[in-house]
């Protein structure tokens, strides 16, 4: 509700020096700008006041898309990060000393941690090219890009997971050409209330009494797993 | 040594349990000693399970046994205690839980530790969860015996014997009760296995691990606290589901139905899994959403089927949360375009044969 209410003056009272287009801001996150208009709005983005706004339209995506994204801080930094992670990474590597292991940032949320990886994915839902972070990809995406790979970093839980299930063999493999559309159409699912309720759905009845039952769908249930 | 301090305070102590602790001090303080190494003992033989561990001799209970043996510790009594799931994706959510058993009567009282609060309490097939942030009470009637069958009963069909081996892997213990460890392993890759540490007096499930097919585990869920047998008033159970006052009462409107009503038909269905059950129930505008169910009895996979709108369904996809996996597809027939959603705690091939098994009835 803070969020919303924070939108709602900035729209209310643009400060009177800079006015800001917000529509701009909107189309840009929404994808709807091309060529000239999108270069424009990129400008735009400059001011830190357009940022804020753009975290915001963020945050009212996320809260929209489900509470749970709502509980997780806004990292300032973030950007700034991939930014220069991006930069790093765009050199060719002549060599690599052995260095020391970096020091770790204790200080921002682990990128495995399951709402955090949501939040990933939802906020960086507009730049699809980032699309490949986050939580589990299966099927047909083949190894991950080296940048997602380090982005997510000591996320190895996932990983983890992702490679065990893509190595799961079924009995019967199906050499349905159906298959092949679904495997290379199969992507990430972005977590949306929609989804949400669909998994609410299936957790309040999934776990048998033998193994919990009851209780172990109420943990589960709304949980971010 | 550390038992001697450790053991007055256990968590799994019952009310009434330390009562020979008055007795001949020099007598208990010797038979901790024993009790320290053979649990010791034990604890060593049951942390090699993980490389092709020792079984002690043929297993004493087959699978249905030991799941109706599960089931049937649902009955305990009375507990409480705190319960608490990971996720191999680093998701951890705790809840705090109370029960109490009289004769056929089930009550039980969950509330969240972690995220949004909510309550949850069942009075056997009735569930209400109390959302006191946004003052909404839902109510759900749906029956989960309809889902799982009554294990109990020796007139219910055992598919379930017939997908899973049962090994016993010894004792050991969880949230300071001692308990048995038995792991279902599946049969084939349709399923996932599980590892399951069974209270060794009552059966009361302490700990459960979902495993993959190389054995590393999806997901976990344990007590970290338990006091069986601990003052629970059934009473303050009941009242609190018959007072939502301040509540808006939200009832999930829904009907029961079957996929072939619904012009649904599965035409090959993944070995052991049976169509437990269908309900239809109204989404925003015209449209409704149909979720089917199915189970090998300890797995369960939905299907939910419902109208494609291209703006919200955006494209096909999959994802993975621990051991819960999801699956997205478009269907086409002559009526229109359709969206499905398989969810389920099965390996994602499983779900992939089961949206594929799915067609409209021409």
């Amino acid at each position: 509700m803070t969020a919303i209410a924070s939108v709602s003056v900035i729209i209310m009272n643009p400060p009177n020096n800079q006015p800001l287009d917000l529509q701009a801001v909107s189309a840009l996150m929404d994808g709807q700008l091309r060529d000239a208009d999108a270069a424009a709005a990129m400008g735009l983005m400059s001011s830190s006041q357009a940022r804020e706004c753009w975290q915001l339209y963020h945050l009212v995506g996320d809260v929209l898309r489900s509470a749970d994204l709502a509980a997780c801080g806004h990292d300032p930094g973030l950007a700034t990060r991939v930014v220069a992670r991006i930069q790093q990474e765009a050199r060719p590597v002549v060599a690599v000393a052995p260095a020391a292991a970096p020091a770790r940032d204790v200080t921002r949320p682990a990128a495995n941690d399951g709402v955090f990886r949501w939040r990933m994915v939802a906020g960086l839902a507009s730049f699809a090219a980032v699309a490949a972070i986050g939580w589990g990809l299966l099927g047909g995406m083949g190894p991950r890009p080296d940048g997602a790979a380090q982005l997510a970093q000591g996320a190895a839980g996932p990983r983890g997971t992702v490679q065990a299930l893509a190595s799961v063999t079924p009995p019967q493999p199906a050499a349905d050409p159906d298959d092949i559309h679904l495997v290379q159409g199969a992507g990430a699912i972005v977590r949306d209330a929609r989804l949400d309720e669909l998994l609410r759905a299936h957790r309040q009845i999934s776990a048998p009494p033998a193994l919990g039952g009851f209780v172990l769908n109420a943990t589960f249930e709304g949980a971010g797993r | 040594m550390f038992r001697r301090t450790t053991l007055p305070a256990s968590a799994c102590q019952r009310r009434g349990g330390a009562r020979w602790w008055g007795r001949d001090l020099c007598r208990a303080a010797l038979l901790w000693c024993v009790g320290g190494l053979l649990t010791l003992a034990g604890a060593q033989n049951v942390g090699q399970f993980g490389g092709g561990g020792v079984p002690a001799g043929p297993p004493q209970r087959s699978v249905t046994e030991w799941l109706a043996r599960l089931q049937q510790a649902s009955r305990v009594p009375s507990y409480v205690g705190t319960f608490v799931v990971s996720s191999a994706s680093g998701a951890l959510s705790s809840s705090r839980i109370w029960h109490v058993c009289e004769g056929d009567v089930q009550l039980e009282r969950v509330d969240t530790l972690t995220g949004t609060p909510r309550s949850t309490v069942r009075r056997n097939d009735t569930v209400m969860t109390f959302l006191p942030d946004a003052r909404v009470v839902t109510l759900d009637q749906r029956q989960q015996g309809a889902v799982f069958p009554n294990l109990l009963s020796p007139a219910a069909g055992q598919p379930v014997a017939d997908f899973y081996d049962v090994r016993e892997l010894g004792r050991g213990r969880v949230a300071g009760c001692d308990a048995d460890i038995v792991q279902l392993l599946p049969r084939d890759a349709w399923r996932f296995g599980y590892r399951i540490w069974s209270e060794n007096r009552t059966g009361l499930v302490l700990k459960t691990q979902t495993l993959d097919a190389q054995g590393r585990v999806l997901e976990q869920a344990a007590f970290s606290e338990l006091q069986l047998d601990a003052p629970v008033q059934a009473e303050q159970l009941r009242q609190m589901m018959a007072s939502t006052q301040g509540y808006r009462l939200v009832q999930a409107e829904q009907a029961r139905t079957t996929p072939q009503a619904e012009g649904w038909q599965l035409s090959a269905v993944v070995p052991g899994f049976e169509a437990r059950n269908c309900y239809r129930r109204p989404l925003s505008g015209t449209a409704s959403l149909v979720q089917c169910i199915f189970s090998d009895g300890l797995a369960t996979v939905s299907l939910f089927m419902q109208p494609l709108e291209a703006a919200q369904h955006p494209r096909e996809g999959a994802a993975s949360m621990g051991a819960t996996q999801a699956l997205t597809r478009r269907v086409a027939d002559r009526s229109g375009h359709w969206w499905i959603t398989a969810v389920g705690e099965v390996p994602s091939a499983t779900l992939q044969a089961f949206v594929q098994g799915l067609a409209r009835i021409p």
